[in-house]
């Protein structure tokens, strides 16, 4: 195929993204430091943008996870909402290094992330960095520590809270236990779901609590055809939820029944 | 859990009120100026496979498929079938993509684009009634002005113009499937791109 720029030339905008690996237990840390003004994408970007991607050169037989997200912030212009990242983001990837001889010299772990930036214009692009993973980085990375991100900007698993889902013509009704959570204000929940393309992302949750349930209608994407069995979603509240290190945001799979 | 049902009621009547377009269901009909002053409707295509190309020519994802000459090709393949290709702009008055008649003309030769004609939405009234949230965002309407695809061009969510080559064209796909009398197997995917410049 030949490439030709037929397209008149522009004022090109510059963006800054600077990538930084480090280990952090045995994780390895992405962290991104966005341009002032820009913003980069979740895992679901949303109505637009496209989310970051990350191809790696690793060591022989080493092994990285999927990452870890922060949980994002929405963005909204226009109508249109989106969901990612400004100023800086930490992403964590497990790795996983075979047993074998001790090796003696320097090894090295490089990424490259691609990007989409956007504030009222979009420029894509990407950014690389490098490790040098030392003999005794590389022991710290081997140990099976239960490192746990303390973040409050990672999710936690919310295995342990009772949530329901029930699909309707239009919506779907998440109801949530509240016998495991602590007194304190849920009525401004937000939700980022995983899944693309199924929920309204304008239409905004309506929520309702009592002494035993918090229940969120969520509107369907209009557009959408399918609705999964089993959603995926994060469920950010300000005051948190109780959870060890009162992380905001809490991650869940629930599974959806249909209305009789 | 079992809601209230005046609960679930209110919830299907508040949500009801959004949904306005569909796959398989009748495309909104518009009636739109293009860059020559020609208004176009949309009824005037009835009986005619009608594509609607959302654009912004200072987009990175529609320099992707126009400098690698990928949308004047596929245009050209399925104009000359009889489609009728609509690119559609709805970029506000001084925002990313609102230009005037001539350099829009400029910028379609130069381009060699093969669209029938490039409407102009600056009120943004039609590409909202349509949902269009990114450029590019591709529509399809069957002869019966049905519509029978909504989405993204093709399967790689990128800027890079190498990753055209082995893609999955979903409108191609989408117009052969409905020009051999079957359904489209894929009807609906997320579009990727800028937002549109409202």
């Amino acid at each position: 195929m030949v490439f030709t720029n037929f397209l008149h030339p522009q004022k090109q905008e510059k963006v800054e993204i600077t990538a930084r690996l480090f280990p952090l237990g045995n994780f390895i840390a992405l962290k991104l430091e966005i341009a002032p003004e820009w913003h980069i994408y979740w895992e679901n970007p949303g109505d637009t943008g496209i989310k970051t991607s990350f191809s790696w050169e690793l060591p022989d037989g080493w092994e990285l996870s999927e990452p870890e997200f922060q949980y994002p912030s929405k963005f909204e212009s226009d109508g249109l909402v989106s969901y990612g990242y400004e100023k800086e983001v930490l992403y964590l990837f497990r790795l996983k290094i075979p047993d074998g001889k001790v090796l003696k010299e320097t090894l090295e772990i490089k990424v490259t992330t691609d990007w989409l930036a956007c504030k009222e214009i979009c420029v894509p692009g990407e950014s690389k960095a490098v490790l040098e993973v030392t003999p005794e980085i590389r022991q710290l990375l081997k140990k099976e520590n239960s490192f746990d991100p303390v973040n409050e900007k990672f999710p936690q698993n919310g295995d342990n809270i009772g949530m329901t889902g029930l699909v309707l013509e239009n919506s779907i009704i998440i109801g949530i236990e509240r016998k495991q959570l602590p007194d304190t204000d849920y009525s401004k929940i937000e939700f980022f779901p995983m899944e693309q393309g199924v929920f309204s992302t304008i239409v905004p949750p309506r929520i309702s609590v009592d002494d035993n349930k918090i229940i969120m209608e969520l509107a369907l994407d209009p557009m959408h055809t399918k609705i999964p069995d089993t959603i995926n979603a994060l469920f950010y509240n300000e005051t948190g939820w109780g959870t060890s290190g009162n992380h905001k945001a809490i991650k869940k799979s629930i599974k959806l029944t249909n209305q009789e | 859990m079992r809601p209230k049902l005046a609960f679930i009621l209110a919830a299907a009547f508040i949500f009801t009120t959004y949904a306005q377009i569909g796959i398989d269901k009748t495309a909104p009909g518009f009636t739109l100026t293009d860059s020559n002053g020609k208004e176009h409707s949309l009824s005037d295509f009835s009986g005619k496979y009608v594509v609607l190309e959302w654009i912004n020519f200072e987009c990175p994802f529609v320099k992707k498929h126009y400098n690698s000459d990928n949308m004047q090709a596929l245009q050209k393949e399925f104009t000359e079938k009889g489609v009728v290709w609509l690119s559609i702009c709805s970029s506000a008055e001084g925002k990313q993509g609102n230009f005037n008649s001539g350099e829009i003309n400029s910028r379609m030769e130069s381009l060699k684009s093969n669209a029938t004609a490039y409407l102009i939405d600056q009120d943004g009234k039609v590409g909202k009634e349509y949902g269009a949230k990114t450029t590019p965002h591709m529509y399809v309407i069957n002869p019966e002005g049905t519509l029978i695809y909504a989405g993204a061009i093709d399967d790689k969510p990128t800027s890079k113009t190498e990753d055209i080559e082995g893609s999955r064209n979903y409108v191609r796909e989408a117009l052969n499937a409905a020009m051999d009398g079957r359904e489209p197997e894929t009807k609906l995917t997320k579009p990727y791109g800028c937002s549109v410049k409202y």
